[in-house]
Parts: structure tokens; C-alpha cells; sequence
């Protein structure tokens, strides 16, 4: 079978499509959080929570609950109760985020090993697995993607304010404090939307590859939001359809994929583009 | 005549647990005052303004402001800025007046027009699509001054905006200052380093270390020479003398 019909034949399944509806939703929401939480130095929340999200979907998974939506509640209190230690203990962000993190992950491994069982499932929640998408999945992350958007398009001058300078931001009457927040819920969000086709351990670079990439060119913050997104749906269009090809984790391929279009911006940025 | 007071500090203290940067300080501001506040570093200069734009919390004494009167502010280190920063000057510059507004964020004619005529006064019209960590020390903080302007604050607030700028600039950056002061009738709150440049605009000097060690007009501050074993006011005096003869 030739690449172009095996792909065919992979869309001739319903699987294939909610992959990508639930990678596509994912692709947008997280760039368009992703630079706000680069800029100020606060990237590595993403890693932290997806921890906390695989703690979370543990615990689902021995309840046998909906281990998604129980993650989604426990990830985003856990996400403002980082961001409240980071402001009241004068912790720095990164060490709150790795103390966080690194309890959550010890607690899931131990509730994993102790109730046994749930092991290959387990597996794909680590990585990303495109045939575990459900259809609950695919509406859950529509509309969750199309909440973060949404928030983020409407306050979208407070949010560059802030992560410009937050002091001028307080100045002009933004409530940063909440801006906060709700910046911090919406990440929450995100991360737990990325799982399945991500995996909790591979979510954050998600957030953090499209902007970056996206600063490769951008000169404006607008720019940079719109072009994070649209490189980053096409990375995961294309990512989805080599995982299904190579047989490889999602999550791993998309990865992947973002590492080499980074580095591939970067050379031609820094060596045959002329200055 | 009488000037009305903008801005009234009353013994106001301020600390960082339990050191005292700023101690039992009271001063008014009046309308088109062009006060500048000096003192050597880390004599609270930074931490008296901050308090007064609600940046930092105080343990004693009253800041009184009418909530009528708007702010503009340009914040100190502005060199402290990430150089790969995406935002182009005109996205910053848009944030002075997009900031205090209500969502839908538009900007009315008026405004447009005032954004541009900010930009020509401070000469950085054509650099409006560029991305800000690409422009130098001065042409970066002629930005901020424009993010601070474009919506026409009553007070202007700014912590040693000439510090990245050299003598032609400073003088310049002076200049607007002075046109904006005595044209636009804004007030102007001034940390400086550079009393000797800034002595020729301004009306008043307040001299802070830690208290607030002289309030008053600049000739009577050249005249004690013991407040500011920091400042040369013997070089001080010769250049106004200089400059009378
Ligand atoms: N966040 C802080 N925490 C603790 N102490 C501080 C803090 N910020 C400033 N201080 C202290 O308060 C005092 C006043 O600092 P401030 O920044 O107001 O000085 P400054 O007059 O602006 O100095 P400079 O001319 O260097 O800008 C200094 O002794 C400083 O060490
Ligand atoms: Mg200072």
C-alpha cells in the first residue's frame, strides 16, 4: 500500500478525525497561551501541571471515573495554588513548579503501583495515544479550547500589558492579581485538553515550541500569537498522520516534528537569512 | 496665585519588613510643578514613587490624590527590557492608552491623533513597526515616554528616564519635558541623578535620603552646600555662575 492510501485508509476511520479535531483545538489554545507564559519566564508550569495531571488521571482511573475532567479540576486548582505560592511565599516560580510537580508525579506512580492494573492505559496518557480518543474527548476539548480563546482574545491587551511589565500594568488599573489567575486556569485547562493526544509528559512543549518558534520571525506579540498557531496546527496535522504511519506515540511524533521545524527556522534564521 | 495641590503626602513611611526606605516624608504637588527628587542611591527615591502609584504598600501616614487625576509613569532600568521581547513600538506605545480602557479596546480619532502627534514630538515616528529590543538605550526609553504620554496623564511620573541617553539626547529629552510642562501644563515628578542638566527646567528639588531632607527651589538648594556631600555643589555653583556672567 502506497503512503498516500494507507493515509486515506486512516481517515476512512472515525479515530483518525477526532485525533485531529482534538489536535487542532489543542494546537490553537495552547499558542495562544503559550507566549504569555514564555515571556514571563513561567513556561515550565506547563511541565509542573502536567504532572499534577497524571496524578490526577491515577486517581480517576482507580475510581474508574472520567479521569479527564477529574484531572481538568484538580489540575487548575493546583495551578493557582502555584501561582499563590509563587506570590505570597517569594518562592520562584520554578522551584514551586518543580516541588509541585515532583510530589504529584510521586503520588500517581505510588496510587499506580499500589492499586496495579491500569498500566497500558497508564502508558498512553504518559505519551499520547490517538486510538484512546473518544468522542466525549473531542467535544470536551472543542469547547474548552474555544473557552481558553475566547478569554484570552477578549483580554488580550491586559494579558500583553501585564507580561510586558507587570508595575505599568498595575499602574493603568489592571487587576493583575486576577489577571493572574485567570492566566493560570486557562493553562490548567490546556494542559489537560493536550493529554491524549500529547500525553501528560509531553503537553508543555506544546506551549512552548509554537512561540518560539513563532519569535523566530515576529516582531509584533500579535504576530507572534498568530503565527504560533498557525505553525502549530499544521506541525500536529502533520504529526498525527506520521504517528499513525510509523505506528509511533503521538505525543512523541509531534514533539518530534516541532524540535526539527525549530531548528530548521533557527539555521535559516541565523545563517542564510540576510541581515 | 494659587495653585491647587494634585498630590498630598502626609508622613508618609514606608518599609521593606523591617527597614525603613522612606521615613516620615510630607510634600504637596501642585499644578504645573516640574519638581525633580535626587538623593544617592538607594535613598528611597524609587521606593517613594512606587508608593505613590500604589506599586507598594505603606505603614504610616496619607497619600492623598483626587481620583480625577490620571498618572502617567516611566519606570526605572527600563534597559532592564528582553531584548527578544516581540513587540513592536507601536504595540507598546498603543498599551498607555489601551490599558485603561473598557473592553471593546478602540481607539477613537482622537486618540489616533494624539498617539501620532506623541510620536512626531518625540521623533519616533518611523520607527513605530519596529520591534522594541532592536532599538537603542535612548530611542527605547522615547518609547516608554510615549507609552507614558499618550493619554494625556495630569501628572507625569518618571525614575531617571535620561540615564540611558547622551548629553544631546538628555538636553532634548529636557526639552519635551519643559514644551510639556510650561505648553501642556502637565506636572512632572523627576528622579534624576543629573541635577547639574535638569537644574535649568525645573522649579523645585526635593532631596530625599531616606527623610525628606529639602524641599524648595533649586537656587536655595545650591545655596547648601552640607545637604549633598554626593553632589558636587561646588562645580554646581560654578556652572551657575558660569552661566550668569
Ligand atoms: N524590594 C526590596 N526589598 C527590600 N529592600 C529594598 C527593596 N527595594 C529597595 N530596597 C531598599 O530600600 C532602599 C531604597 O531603595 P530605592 O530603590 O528606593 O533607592 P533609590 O533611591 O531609588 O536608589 P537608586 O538611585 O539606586 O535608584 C535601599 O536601601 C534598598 O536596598
Ligand atoms: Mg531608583
Amino acid at each position: 500500500m502506497s503512503l498516500l492510501q494507507e493515509l486515506l485508509a486512516a481517515f476512512s476511520y472515525g479515530f483518525m478525525w477526532r485525533a485531529l479535531f482534538v489536535g487542532i483545538a489543542v494546537a490553537i489554545s495552547s499558542s495562544f497561551i503559550g507566549p504569555f507564559l514564555v515571556l514571563k519566564r513561567f513556561s515550565m508550569i506547563g511541565h509542573g501541571l502536567s504532572h499534577v495531571a497524571f496524578a490526577g488521571i491515577a486517581v480517576g482511573l482507580l475510581f474508574n471515573t472520567a479521569p479527564l475532567i477529574f484531572s481538568m479540576i484538580i489540575v487548575v486548582a493546583v495551578s493557582v495554588f502555584i501561582l499563590k505560592l509563587n506570590e505570597t511565599a517569594k518562592l520562584h516560580g520554578d522551584a514551586a513548579i518543580g516541588l509541585t510537580a515532583a510530589v504529584a508525579m510521586a503520588f500517581g506512580t505510588i496510587l499506580a503501583s499500589v492499586a496495579g492494573g491500569f498500566n497500558v492505559d497508564l502508558f498512553s496518557f504518559l505519551f499520547g495515544s490517538i486510538l484512546t480518543i473518544q468522542r466525549l474527548d473531542v467535544y470536551l476539548s472543542i469547547t474548552f479550547s474555544i473557552i481558553v480563546i475566547a478569554v484570552v482574545t477578549s483580554l488580550y491587551h491586559d494579558l500583553f500589558t501585564m507580561t510586558f511589565e507587570e508595575d505599568f500594568a498595575k499602574v493603568s488599573g489592571i487587576n493583575t492579581k486576577r489577571l493572574n489567575t485567570v492566566l493560570a486556569i486557562l493553562v490548567g485547562v490546556t494542559v489537560v485538553i493536550g493529554i491524549r493526544a500529547m500525553g501528560t509528559l509531553l503537553i508543555s512543549s506544546l506551549i512552548i515550541f509554537p512561540t518560539i518558534i513563532a519569535m523566530q520571525f515576529s516582531r509584533g506579540f500579535k504576530a507572534t500569537i498568530v503565527i504560533a498557531a498557525v505553525s502549530s496546527v499544521f506541525i500536529i496535522i502533520f504529526g498525527l498522520m506520521g504517528s499513525y504511519i510509523l505506528d509511533w506515540p503521538s505525543g512523541s511524533t509531534i514533539v518530534l516534528l516541532n524540535g526539527f521545524v525549530f531548528l530548521g527556522v533557527y539555521m535559516y534564521n541565523r545563517i542564510l537569512r540576510p541581515q | 496665585m494659587d495653585k491647587q495641590s494634585l498630590l498630598s503626602l502626609q508622613d508618609l513611611t514606608v518599609k521593606y519588613h523591617s527597614f525603613t526606605a522612606v521615613s516620615s516624608v510630607s510634600f504637596d504637588v501642585y499644578e504645573r510643578d516640574f519638581i525633580a527628587i535626587i538623593g544617592a542611591n538607594g535613598s528611597g527615591k524609587t521606593t517613594l514613587i512606587k508608593t505613590i502609584l500604589g506599586l507598594l504598600h505603606y505603614q504610616k501616614g496619607t497619600i492623598e490624590k483626587n481620583d480625577d487625576v490620571t498618572v502617567g509613569y516611566l519606570p526605572q532600568h527600563t534597559m532592564a527590557l528582553d531584548r527578544f521581547f516581540p513587540a513592536t513600538v507601536d504595540e507598546v506605545v498603543g498599551m498607555g492608552l489601551l490599558s485603561t480602557k473598557r473592553f471593546p479596546k478602540r481607539l477613537s480619532k482622537q486618540e489616533k491623533q494624539n498617539v501620532q502627534d506623541v510620536l512626531h514630538m518625540l521623533n519616533i515616528k518611523a520607527l513605530v513597526h519596529k520591534r522594541i529590543g532592536a532599538l537603542s538605550g535612548g530611542q527605547q526609553q522615547r518609547v516608554l515616554l510615549a507609552r507614558a504620554l499618550v493619554s494625556n496623564p495630569d501628572i507625569l511620573i518618571l525614575d531617571e528616564p535620561t540615564s540611558a541617553l547622551d548629553h544631546s539626547m538628555r538636553k532634548q529629552f529636557f526639552d519635551i519635558l519643559k514644551h510639556l510642562n510650561k505648553s501642556h501644563g502637565v506636572t512632572i515628578i523627576l528622579v534624576t541623578h543629573d541635577i547639574v542638566s535638569a537644574g535649568d527646567y525645573i522649579n523645585r528639588v526635593l532631596y530625599l535620603d531616606q527623610k525628606l531632607m529639602f524641599d524648595g527651589t533649586f537656587n536655595q538648594f545650591c545655596e547648601h552646600q552640607e545637604l549633598s556631600p554626593f553632589i558636587h555643589t561646588h562645580s554646581l555653583r560654578q556652572e551657575k555662575a558660569g552661566e550668569q556672567s
